[in-house]
């Protein structure tokens, strides 16, 4: 199982049977944190004028780099006795996405290579974690409030 | 100017607003423009931070079926503010002919609404200033208007006729190529 520090939701549109680490792996991620105000991050693969091979490619990047935001992955020893699909060999680009996961979160194993080609989606959402803090605020008491100058009203 | 068949007014007391409602003297609470975002990032770095607070008799611009009481669709009221004619020292709208031009819709930026004759809340005719919204939280909006007692509700359908201008405001379209003018 991948988590991550923030609530990462993966909806799928395909309707295709999904293998059963798909669905552990989809599950786990499903946990929107109630303390935050998510902010969605997108991100749709649109496969026309594409080979299957490079739409593959594509969702495997934006996983890498959706992931690379996170503040920590860690990828727990149990996902990798599921059953997964053939791997495929990742791109340089895709291995540099890992490459940024490690030196930002350092809790990443090579075996991140392997789930991510096991994972097949349409889109991606991750809500952005908000801090919360508080700001002191002073009030300066101004009166009646007066209406703008209009120097073209006729706008 | 207060048909008995389409009045313009009515009284309305305690917490249900509608859109419509004029509350007097609302404060109103502004973020300085020079506010540093950075700092914000960083809250503790601020001691404190100034915001202004200024009263304005606003008018109720939310639709009313956003704002039903137990089933509210918005958390936030808006609100744009009224001025009478003594409040413009000068421009168009401190002059007869300025406000005939608004009346008549020349302005886009402004809607009249018509002189108040209801007995305890006598008001001379106002102009709804599109260029300023304001938003408060809906609740606070609530219990302002519960402690104004009684308050003065623009009625249908001249509030629909205030929604819409306020709607044409936002989605007028400037032309890089205009027709001529006719002569």
């Amino acid at each position: 199982m991948i988590s991550t520090t923030w609530g990462t939701s993966f909806p799928t549109s395909r309707q295709e049977e999904s293998s059963s680490f798909l669905d552990g792996f989809l599950s786990s991620l499903v946990a929107i944190k109630s303390a935050h105000v998510p902010e969605k991050i997108e991100v749709g693969v649109r496969s026309q004028g594409l080979t299957d091979a490079e739409v593959d490619e594509k969702k495997r990047m934006a996983t890498a780099l959706r992931l690379s935001l996170a503040d920590e992955v860690y990828l727990e020893d149990s996902c990798i006795t599921h059953d997964l699909r053939e791997s495929q060999a990742l791109t340089s680009t895709e291995i540099s996405m890992l490459a940024l996961i490690q030196s930002s979160a350092g809790h990443v194993s090579e075996d991140l290579c392997g789930v991510l080609d096991a994972v097949d989606w349409d889109m991606v959402a991750i809500p952005k974690e908000r801090k919360q803090s508080t700001l002191k605020v002073t009030l300066r008491f101004m009166g009646k409030g007066k209406p703008l100058p209009d120097p073209d009203p006729w706008t | 100017m207060q048909s008995s068949r389409y009045p313009w007014f009515e009284v309305a007391r305690g917490d249900v607003l509608e859109q419509g409602d004029i509350l007097p003297d609302c404060p109103i609470f502004i973020a300085p423009g020079d506010l540093d975002v950075d700092a914000l990032e960083k809250a503790a770095s601020l001691s404190s931070v100034r915001f202004d607070c200024h009263r304005f008799d606003v008018i109720v611009m939310s639709q009313t079926c956003d704002l039903v009481k137990g089933r509210e669709k918005v958390q936030e009221i808006l609100l744009c503010p009224l001025f009478q004619r003594s409040d413009f020292e000068t421009g168009e709208l401190s002059r007869a002919d300025g406000w005939e031009d608004a009346r008549k819709g020349r302005f886009p930026a402004y809607h009249v609404i018509a002189a108040c004759t209801l007995g305890d809340h006598p008001a001379d005719p106002k102009v709804v200033d599109f260029r300023r919204v304001f938003s408060l939280p809906l609740s606070f909006s609530r219990n302002f208007a519960s402690l104004c007692e009684e308050r003065v509700r623009l009625l249908p359908p001249y509030r629909g006729h205030l929604s819409q201008d306020f709607a044409r405001f936002f989605m007028r379209v400037g032309l890089p190529v205009d027709i001529p003018p006719f002569k």
